[in-house]
């Protein structure tokens, strides 16, 4: 550091006017408050009228296909153009072909004009264009210089305004998304667990789930349950996933016969899906007096009976998910429960990956909960998910669990 | 996942590989669907498909149900066991027309 430094303080540098550096330092102050779009754009003309002695700023927004300008704003001296019609001008484009400033002599009706291309991130956006009154000076290089550093900040500006346009949209999109989760809950049941012989568990690996599970009491004792997985995640399989739910709700309250009930449902979707969306689902009916199941699967994971001998059965499918056939053929089955119990679930628990390594599988799931056996049914899914939910392992798809305990009633008797 | 147009006219084959999840649906999608357009027998060849979950096959149905529309056929072909399995215990096999080979594909539909 010089000492002779401590002789000059920086306010002896200011002159009476101005210098570029200063001037740019104003104009790109004006862009750290927070404008959306169109606030930016006309603070940025009102700074090159101000700094450059322009009696007119307009900008023109440079559009792909068909290619041309739109005028878009204007500021000094108001001049009448038509928004959204195209403007066909050699100059405007020019500038934006070459992307360098372009200078023009007056014409003898308007003073002399410069245009200034806008390139936020790089890709042609618009061209501010300055113009004088007539008979005023050129615009000179220092003139030039300092609009295209005015261009080159009002590209930054736009690119700010950009992103938060961008922000405000995810923010409203996850406030949707928020809703659309807090209703999607309330189309489960709301048992305490425990206090019930079905247990239901769903976890969306999204916000919104493309999985549901639904039980309740029949007027004759009996307990109607289903589990249903939609194709795909997120918000299409959700929108299909409470149709599918409320219509399950519905119908089974009406129909107690399983095979009915799901081509019912079948015949419903075919007529309104779209994109080959479909929907895996079991649905049956449980008598916790009789201890016997009625249930029908239509391309669902086949659900697991566990025998209290420790012996397990499976129930493939016998007919393709809902709404891919316009008619479906399938049969209801019949379970003796014999103090047994009955899971369904999503291929979100079966495809569960430990690390890079093998799915979870059927054979798993059923090594789980042979270790688990010694709890009771809602602290043993309590504590399978909790395992699944360790470091390590990973969920692919969303996680749905129905199980039914006959022992549960006969503790409960 | 490529595309190659067979030796007759209006016989269209896609090739599919890798895992057919979620994030490449869109993909496979516009591809089979850009197949179903051109093709009267769309053979989707599967052979190269090491994982195919419920999107993937969303866009399998889709063409299909596409191809139904315009009356062309889509058949699937060399399926590996592990896709196999997951469309046999979906019952989708009772939808889909599934050929071991192209030569049998072919002749089926001849």
């Amino acid at each position: 550091m010089h000492a002779t430094n401590a002789l000059f303080p920086i306010t002896q540098l200011s002159r009476e006017a101005p210098c570029d550096a200063e001037i740019l330092a104003s104009y790109c102050q004006e862009f750290t408050v927070e404008r959306d779009l169109p606030a930016t754009l006309n603070t940025a003309l009102e700074g090159m009228v101000r700094n450059l002695g322009a009696e007119i700023a307009e900008i023109f927004l440079w559009r792909e296909s068909p290619s041309g300008f739109v005028f878009k704003t204007s500021r000094g001296r108001s001049v009448p153009r038509q928004r959204k019609i195209q403007v066909d001008d050699p100059m405007l484009a020019h500038c934006i072909e070459q992307r360098t400033i372009v200078c023009d002599a007056e014409d003898g009706t308007t003073g002399p004009s410069v245009c200034a291309p806008i390139l936020p991130l790089g890709e042609p956006y618009a061209v501010a264009r300055l113009t004088r009154n007539a008979g005023a000076a050129l615009f000179d290089a220092r003139d030039q210089a300092l609009l295209q550093a005015m261009a080159n900040a009002t590209a930054l500006a736009i690119t700010n305004a950009q992103l938060k346009e961008t922000v405000d949209d995810q923010k409203d999109t996850t406030r949707d998304l928020e809703f659309a989760a807090e209703i999607q809950r309330h189309l489960l049941p709301n048992v305490a667990s425990g206090t019930y012989p079905v247990f239901g568990f769903n976890r969306p690996i999204r916000q919104v789930s493309g999985d549901f599970f639904d039980f309740f009491t029949l007027p004759d004792g009996r307990i109607a349950f289903a589990l249903g997985d939609v194709s795909g995640k997120g918000m299409n399989a959700a929108l299909l996933m409470a149709k599918a739910a409320s219509l399950y709700r519905c119908l089974g309250k009406t129909i107690f016969h399983p095979a009915e009930i799901l081509q019912r449902l079948n015949h419903e979707i075919h007529e309104t899906a779209s994109r080959g969306m479909f929907v895996t689902m079991v649905a049956g009916t449980y008598d916790p007096v009789a201890g016997c199941l009625e249930f029908a699967n239509a391309g669902h994971e086949p659900p697991l009976l566990r025998a209290p001998d420790h012996r397990y059965e499976s129930f493939p499918a016998d007919a393709p998910p809902l709404g891919i056939l316009p008619e479906i053929s399938l049969s209801t089955r019949r379970v003796e429960m014999g103090g047994g119990e009955f899971y369904i679930f999503s291929d979100g628990l079966t495809e569960f990956r430990y690390g890079q390594g093998e799915q979870l599988g059927v054979d798993g799931l059923i090594q789980m909960i042979e270790s688990l056996s010694p709890l009771p049914m809602a602290e043993r899914i309590d504590a399978l998910l909790g395992e699944l939910n360790q470091e390590g392992w990973s969920l692919r798809d969303d996680l749905t669990v129905l199980a039914i305990d006959d022992a549960w009633v006969k503790n409960h008797d | 996942m490529t595309e190659a147009t067979g030796q007759i006219t209006n016989r269209r084959i896609v090739h599919l590989a890798g895992e057919i999840d979620l994030e490449h649906a869109p993909q496979v999608r516009k591809v089979l669907l850009g197949a179903v357009e051109q093709g009267r027998l769309v053979l989707v060849d599967m052979a190269g498909v090491e994982y195919i979950d419920s999107s993937g096959i969303a866009c399998l149905i889709e063409a299909l149900q596409e191809s139904r529309k315009k009356n062309a056929d889509l058949a699937l072909i060399a399926v590996n066991p592990q896709a196999l399995r997951v469309l046999k215990l979906a019952r989708l096999d009772s939808v889909f027309a599934i050929h071991t080979d192209l030569t049998s594909a072919v002749q089926a539909n001849s």
